[in-house]
């Protein structure tokens, strides 16, 4: 194989200086190397670090200066708590933690380096490449580029006195985003206007072909909920993308690939062997798995489990605008479906819910200490968390600071810390990372503490990318790497 | 005959309702088939979650009955902890699990499976939904719908935190109290969700049951079937949603079982056809004998109807009445597949009647809403009554409380089974000589709708909206026709 890529991350101060004189020193070692200077290994966010792999590094090594020697005091620890986390949010994706290293060089350990690097270097060769970027995630695996409308987008305002028709559709999804619609009771009425909803398959009887047979940008606006899970559904996107002169993804799983993108920790074979193999009551182990068997008897007959990972709608179709939640709020849907169809809207694009964290909504807000401290992590299921503090406060993840706010009174209503299932905020790519860094931050100790600390945060990927696996850098898990 | 099952890769469309049926030399039924070609991956991708996270994940399953997957999921985690919660605790989780017991079954009534009794099989496809229910039960009555739904809905939001996925229990209670506004607002919504269910009943007798053709499709053969029946049942043997064991009757109506959610697995088992992901449960006690009915079978029915022949008797007084009315008509154990809809209609009933009688608990503001775990997490089974049938969720942890093992046995597989049965016998009714209408596909739709399918359950889909393809194949396993409605 071609040489293992590491892209390094190297503190100013020391680790930097060491890989400078290892060269200046003529030390052998590789230089399939990309180091990139930073002031402080605390600098190094998660969201940068899996960038890298998503660009195509077989290998992240991040050095800095030895504990207690931290030109910011303690900037090393943080990047320590964090390499925890994230290396065990890593090893849930299926990415070796020999991949991600954090190592401790001082400015004269040239040796050392250099050394870390050979190691390294032999160890991911031994790993094979990663190909993180090759797990079907990215736009090029799907069979086409997103459809794009056939017009710009004029709005989906009234035209010409006729009423604008509106479509609603499904895709793999849990029929929650129907009842969001259903619970609008008697504000649907108003909320939906003068639009005509002529393709409905909760309440409205109307073949796929009724859609087909309509010229391209007839729907002023389709509402398309659900991840993509199915080649089936990618067909649906494409098709109602090409008749809508907007297309509006709406809820969590449509947004961000929500519940759904879960699956994107298992792989199909190993879905069957839960359901056939594992299960407690079978009546036994060998009978039969029905994809397996389908298969045989029925030619190119597979079963409808075709893309190898739950997608977002934004990569399958171009999408117009967001309406986010699990299911969306009322509220916030009320609003979003008035501002579509009476043309009142912000540029293409937008997330139509407010844009501020879910934290300045909350009641819970005035309990937070302007420095947040966290020595001990409490486990939900055996505490009573305080119902007037911040939950981080107690040490109990809640994704406020990451979600936008709309749902209240929502979970936090309930006592309950937020999971969020309202979305990245503005600018945002990936909200887990940046959540997963900010509690990292938070933690308190010396580096065996950090480590003990985050290691009870026992499952980063389902507390930090619960809703927003499949919109994530990382997207899901791969094969064995 | 030939067993040659395919999927054919043109109708492979989520949610949909696939029918496959064999014709043998004559163009007559030989088989019948319905098929979900969809999976859940929940049991593995919960693995390495933490439990305590499980009522939320598994709300997920499905947007329609969340509630029932929420409370299935705290109650084993109620096992999981070996904790059990304050009965303020139960209290509250019961009356939300009644507020949405109610609203299921009477959305199911008016916007999904209703129509089929009000309207009848004949009524052409564009008519049979809820609008033309209305159009036939009268106009006003859609507001009543709307009104009901919303007052049931606010109040379950106002106490499991969201309406549409709740997020209130956990090992050992539910997070908060109720407040007094929120137990003012429940009296004095209670009788009003009782008004709509018992008005609802009656609409139910004016529409269908004065209705000839409902009558004689309540006796048609291709609608009856004769099977046990299974649904939990309180300590004095009244039909129960949330707490209860599960007592299941032979089809002249013995009590052959009893158990606790602890013991499901010495008393269930799933088989597995290789033509559908769909798993089978079967009583152990019977072995699994294909798909057939009558005492022998192992096969069982579960839902309202199952629910009502396995009780005793209903939990509240007008319920009770209501249900003698039915078995008076029908004979008890009821085994007519029609009669579904007649008893969720009472099981709405004794859900608001419930509501009531909680609502006006002396204790209902209790703050002590919780008692924590004190014991390592091992192994759970919790089990409810979904709206569409006996729920099970089954957890093993490690001692950290990360799950190692998760087994959902949900309500529409029970009936997996059955569904099975009525499809083969419909379609046997119907077709003939290798012909198949329009008709016929009413009555093939109608027989499964019957049970309220959850397909947002099994496979993503919406129970109302059952979008079916029907295709014909002569014995040689080759396509001779194919009938297809929906999207």
């Amino acid at each position: 194989m071609a040489e293992p890529r590491i892209v390094a991350f190297l503190c100013h101060w020391c680790a930097y200086a060491a890989a400078d004189q290892a060269g200046r020193s003529r030390l052998g070692y590789p230089h399939s190397l990309l180091p990139v200077r930073v002031m402080c290994t605390g600098r190094v966010e998660p969201a940068v670090v899996l960038r890298a792999f998503r660009e195509g590094a077989d290998g992240v090594l991040v050095a800095g200066c030895h504990p207690g020697s931290c030109h910011y005091v303690d900037g090393n620890l943080r990047a320590a708590a964090r390499h925890a986390l994230l290396r065990r949010t890593l090893e849930q994706l299926g990415v070796s933690e020999r991949r991600f290293r954090l190592e401790w060089i001082g400015g004269s350990e040239a040796e050392r380096f250099a050394a870390v690097v050979r190691e390294m270097t032999e160890s991911l060769r031994a790993l094979g490449p990663l190909r993180l970027s090759a797990r079907g995630l990215d736009e090029a695996e799907l069979r086409s580029s997103a459809g794009r409308p056939p017009e710009p987008a004029p709005g989906a305002g009234p035209e010409d006195g006729a009423r604008p028709k509106v479509a609603f559709y499904w895709n793999a999804s849990c029929g929650g985003c129907e009842e969001a619609v259903l619970d609008l009771a008697e504000e649907l009425p108003s909320a939906l206007g003068r639009a005509e909803v002529v393709f409905w398959p909760l309440a409205l009887d109307a073949k796929r072909e009724s859609i087909e047979a309509l010229p391209d940008g007839a729907l002023a606006a389709t509402f398309l909920n659900g991840a993509v899970r199915l080649e089936e559904q990618e067909d649906w996107a494409r098709l109602l993308r090409r008749k809508s002169r907007l297309l509006v993804a709406f809820g969590a799983c449509a947004h961000t690939g929500g519940i759904v993108g879960l699956g994107n920790l298992a792989e199909r074979g190993e879905i069957l062997s839960t359901a056939y193999r594992e299960a407690p009551s079978l009546d036994g182990a060998d009978g039969p798995i029905p994809g397996e068997l389908a298969r045989v008897g029925g030619a190119d007959a597979t079963l409808p489990w075709l893309l190898p990972h739950a997608l977002p709608l934004s990569r399958v179709a171009e999408v117009d605008y967001t309406i986010p939640g699990c299911p969306p709020a009322p509220a916030v849907l009320a609003r979003a479906l008035r501002r579509i169809l009476s043309g009142d809207l912000p540029p293409r694009g937008a997330v139509l819910a407010p844009a501020e964290p879910l934290c300045q909504a909350c009641e819970r807000r005035g309990s937070r200490p302007v420095r947040l401290e966290l020595e001990a992590l409490p486990d939900l299921a055996t505490t009573a968390p305080d119902p007037g503090v911040c939950f981080l406060a107690q040490g109990m993840v809640c994704m406020g600071p990451a979600t936008r706010r709309g749902c209240e009174p929502g979970c936090l209503g309930a006592h309950m810390p937020c999971r969020g299932c309202g979305g990245p905020l503005e600018g945002v790519d990936d909200p887990g990372a940046a959540m997963l860094s900010a509690v990292a931050s938070l933690l308190r100790g010396d580096e065996g503490r950090l480590g003990e600390l985050s290691a009870q945060l026992a499952d980063p990927v389902g507390t930090f990318y619960r809703y927003g696996l499949a919109s994530g850098t990382a997207g899901g898990r791969g094969g064995k790497a | 005959m030939s067993r040659r099952i395919t999927i054919d890769p043109v109708t492979r469309l989520e949610g949909h309702g696939k029918v496959e049926v064999i014709l043998d030399e004559r163009g007559d039924v030989a088989e019948a088939w319905l098929q979900v070609p969809e999976l859940r991956g929940f049991e593995r991708f919960c693995l390495g979650r933490p439990a305590v996270e499980m009522p939320r994940i598994t709300a997920h399953v499905c947007g329609v009955c969340p509630a029932a997957h929420h409370i299935a999921s705290a109650r084993a985690l109620d096992a999981v902890y070996r904790v059990e919660p304050p009965e303020s605790a139960h209290r509250i989780r019961e009356l939300y699990y009644d507020l949405f017991l109610f609203e299921d079954h009477a959305l199911h009534f008016y916007y999904l499976g209703g129509p089929d009794v009000v309207l009848g099989t004949r009524a052409e496809p564009a008519r049979r939904n809820v609008f033309g229910v209305m159009d036939k039960l009268g106009r006003d009555l859609g507001r009543r719908v709307v009104e009901a739904r919303k007052l049931a809905r606010d109040l379950m939001g106002s106490i499991a935190g969201r309406a549409a996925h709740p997020v209130f229990a956990l090992p050992g209670g539910v997070s908060r109290p109720l407040g007094p506004d929120q137990v003012a607002r429940l009296r004095e919504v209670a009788p009003k969700l009782v008004d709509f269910a018992a008005f609802t009943l009656d609409a139910f007798a004016g529409g269908a049951l004065r209705s000839s053709e409902y009558l004689e499709m309540l006796s048609r053969p291709a609608f009856r079937l004769d099977h046990h029946s299974m649904g939990l049942v309180d300590a004095e043997g009244r039909l129960a949603f949330y707490r209860g064991t599960a007592r299941v009757v032979d089809p002249a109506g013995r009590e052959k079982l009893r158990f606790g959610p602890e013991s499901y697995l010495e008393h269930i088992a799933e088989h597995v056809e290789p033509w559908t992901y769909v798993k089978f449960p079967y009583l152990r006690s019977h072995g699994w004998r294909g798909f057939e009915e009558g005492p022998e079978s192992g096969l069982y029915r579960v839902g309202p109807l199952a629910r009502l022949n396995a009780a005793e008797r209903m939990a509240s007084p007008r319920a009770e009445a209501e249900a003698q009315r039915m078995f008076a008509a029908l004979g008890k154990p009821a085994h007519q597949t029609l009669a579904f809809h007649w008893a969720r209609l009472v099981e709405a009933l004794q859900a608001a009647e419930e509501v009531e009688r909680l609502a006006h608990h002396p204790d209902l503001l209790d703050p002590d809403v919780r008692r924590l775990p004190a014991e390592k997490p091992t192994e759970g089974v919790g089990m409810v009554e979904a709206p569409r049938g006996t729920l099970l969720h089954h957890y093993r942890t490690d001692e950290r409380g990360l799950l190692t093992m998760v087994n959902l046995v949900v309500a529409s597989q029970h009936n997996a089974g059955p569904v099975q049965i009525s499809i083969r016998k419909a379609a046997r009714e119907v077709i003939h000589g290798g012909q198949v209408d329009e008709g016929a596909l009413n009555v093939l739709e109608t027989a499964f709708r019957a049970y309220d399918p959850c397909n947002a359950c099994a496979s993503h889909s919406l129970p109302g909206e059952m979008p079916m393809e029907v295709t014909l194949r002569g014995p040689d396993g080759e396509v001779r026709n194919i009938l297809a409605r929906g999207t």
